[in-house]
């Protein structure tokens, strides 16, 4: 059993970036504003870092607060009205919909629950038909041999992505 | 200073535009859909190179997210790059399931859609051998299915932060205690577990995101590449699905609470999903800064299974910047590449 672990080393320990923002805030010129390791910083940059702090702060307290029992609690009632109130409305809205002669989500439901059955028959009778007269591969003249081995290149149509090259783009973790 | 002021007039015109263009475009890379049943769809993606390896790979997708955040965009794609690396592509990407399909079980995820779905890549391939790639809750289904399964078909399964021990799941853990969380309660309320439920639940492990993100789009606004990018994540993450009730109350009981998946204890349609029974070569990729599952739920992965090839590699990188975004780019594909190749012919 390998286990690897392919991690860099953290980044070197600077000045808090909410003293830079902090400056600027108190007129310093952007430009002026140095940190403590001699690199010149740029306002923006100190700005984004304050939020990035700022940020980790609020979610260290928030979810030390939401993982006590007390909020477990307190989020379950909540949830629990939530999806009672909901299937209040559902009903509400069923009877109106029984009045004006319509079909409920009740009814689509159930129609829906035949057509799957009537799927699933049609399915196993397709695998009776596969076991009795079997498919062969469906070898489509235009798909390429299957005879490729590691390293070896193969000519690709389109630019291949490149990894290794980093383009300039926002961490996916972030916009949820 | 001038950079400044012109960077404001621009975010100010782009935020406009922002709001007035319509929703970006995913999952570019060509395919087919060769098998539909409800809420299951199989892709194939057409091959882009003259020769492919022999072994066809199967993407699982976790059941409450669309796979096109492995296809965001061409060259952020890592089902683009497999392809362009000479592997035969199938992803199983779930539609959301319909309010008749609040009966699926997990039985129905690992015992019935993955084996058909192997079944008509062996059609359309003429290959026995099948190699299985799960993403989080795609890989609980992959590791189920290859439990259940000892004597295949299977070649190789690799998994992403894919949680075992269910314990350790954080807050999840804490929210659905069995002392205060009634789970039939709401299965029998609500039928398929909606997507705001489960949406609000992500975002409450970072609460301080959604609204720093929020500022960094707006900080950001003047850049046409952050703003693409940015809005292609957001409207997979605000994709979220539906779980179905049933599946959520097994996985609520079985896994939260009974964590019989890490005891070797869970039972599927009558067989015993024993994680000791893989013996095909295991890769498991974690990520360092995982707020979603964490170390401790996934790392019994590796220790578990009954393979002599396995590995655990952990990288640099949060949940799904793991899997795209630039350090995917840089950090996983080469490696995923480097471990498959040799595995694949």
């Amino acid at each position: 059993m390998r286990i690897h672990r392919q991690i860099q080393p953290p980044p070197d320990s600077r000045l808090p970036s909410f003293l830079v923002a902090e400056r600027i805030l108190r007129g310093h010129k952007p430009e002026d504003v140095t940190i403590a390791d001699g690199k010149s910083k740029d306002a923006r940059d100190g700005i984004s870092e304050t939020i990035a702090m700022l940020e980790k702060e609020f979610n260290l307290i928030a979810t030390a607060l939401m993982g006590t029992e007390e909020f477990s609690r307190t989020a379950t009632v909540v949830s629990g009205l939530q999806m009672r109130l909901q299937k209040a409305m559902e009903a509400h809205m069923a009877r109106q919909l029984a009045r004006l002669n319509m079909p409920s989500k009740d009814d689509i439901t159930a129609l829906g629950e035949r057509m799957m059955s009537i799927d699933d028959r049609l399915i196993r009778v397709e695998e009776m038909l596969e076991r009795i007269a079997p498919r062969k591969a469906d070898s489509a003249p235009d798909r390429p041999p299957r005879t490729k081995k590691p390293g070896s290149s193969g000519s690709q149509s389109g630019a291949d992505p490149q990894p290794g090259k980093r383009p300039a783009k926002p961490s996916p973790d972030r916009p949820k | 200073m001038r950079d400044i002021v012109s960077r404001t007039i621009e975010r100010n015109i782009k935020g406009v535009e922002y709001f007035a263009s319509t929703a970006p475009s995913v999952g570019l890379t060509p395919k087919k859909t060769i098998h539909k049943r409800g809420t299951l769809n199989l892709y194939h993606y057409d091959a882009q190179t003259d020769e492919i390896y022999r072994v066809p790979i199967l993407i699982v997708m976790a059941i409450t997210n669309r796979s096109y955040v492995l296809d965001i965009a061409p060259g952020n794609s890592l089902i683009e790059f497999l392809v362009k690396r000479g592997y035969d592509v199938f992803v199983i990407d779930w539609a959301p399931p319909r309010p008749e399909e609040k009966s699926l079980r997990l039985e129905d995820y690992t015992l019935d859609f993955i084996p058909s779905c192997i079944r008509r890549i062996e059609d359309i391939t003429g290959e026995k051998d099948v190699s299985i790639l799960g993403y989080c809750m795609g890989g609980v289904l992959s590791v189920i299915y290859a439990a259940t399964h000892p004597d295949g078909p299977l070649k190789n399964l690799v998994c992403f932060t894919t949680p075992i021990n269910w314990h350790e799941m954080g807050l999840f853990t804490a929210w659905s205690d069995k002392t205060h969380f009634d789970v039939d309660k709401l299965v029998d309320t609500v039928g398929n577990v909606p997507p705001d439920l489960i949406l609000s639940a992500f975002d409450m492990l970072r609460p301080g995101d959604k609204v720093s993100g929020r500022l960094k789009l707006w900080q950001n606004m003047w850049n046409d590449q952050f703003v693409e990018s940015y809005r292609k994540f957001d409207r997979w993450a605000n994709e979220t699905l539906p779980i179905a009730g049933e599946y959520f109350r097994q996985m609520t009981k079985e896994l939260l609470w009974g964590n019989k998946l890490y005891e070797s204890k869970l039972r599927v349609g009558g067989k015993r999903a024993d994680i000791g029974n893989i013996k095909v070569p295991l890769l498991h990729v974690v990520a360092e800064h995982d707020h979603i599952i964490p170390r401790k739920a996934s790392s019994p992965l590796v220790e578990l299974a009954g393979s002599e090839d396995k590995e655990e590699l952990l990288l640099k990188g949060g949940h799904i910047s793991l899997v795209a975004g630039p350090n995917a780019v840089r950090r996983l594909w080469p490696k995923l590449d480097e471990w498959l190749s040799e595995r694949s012919v």
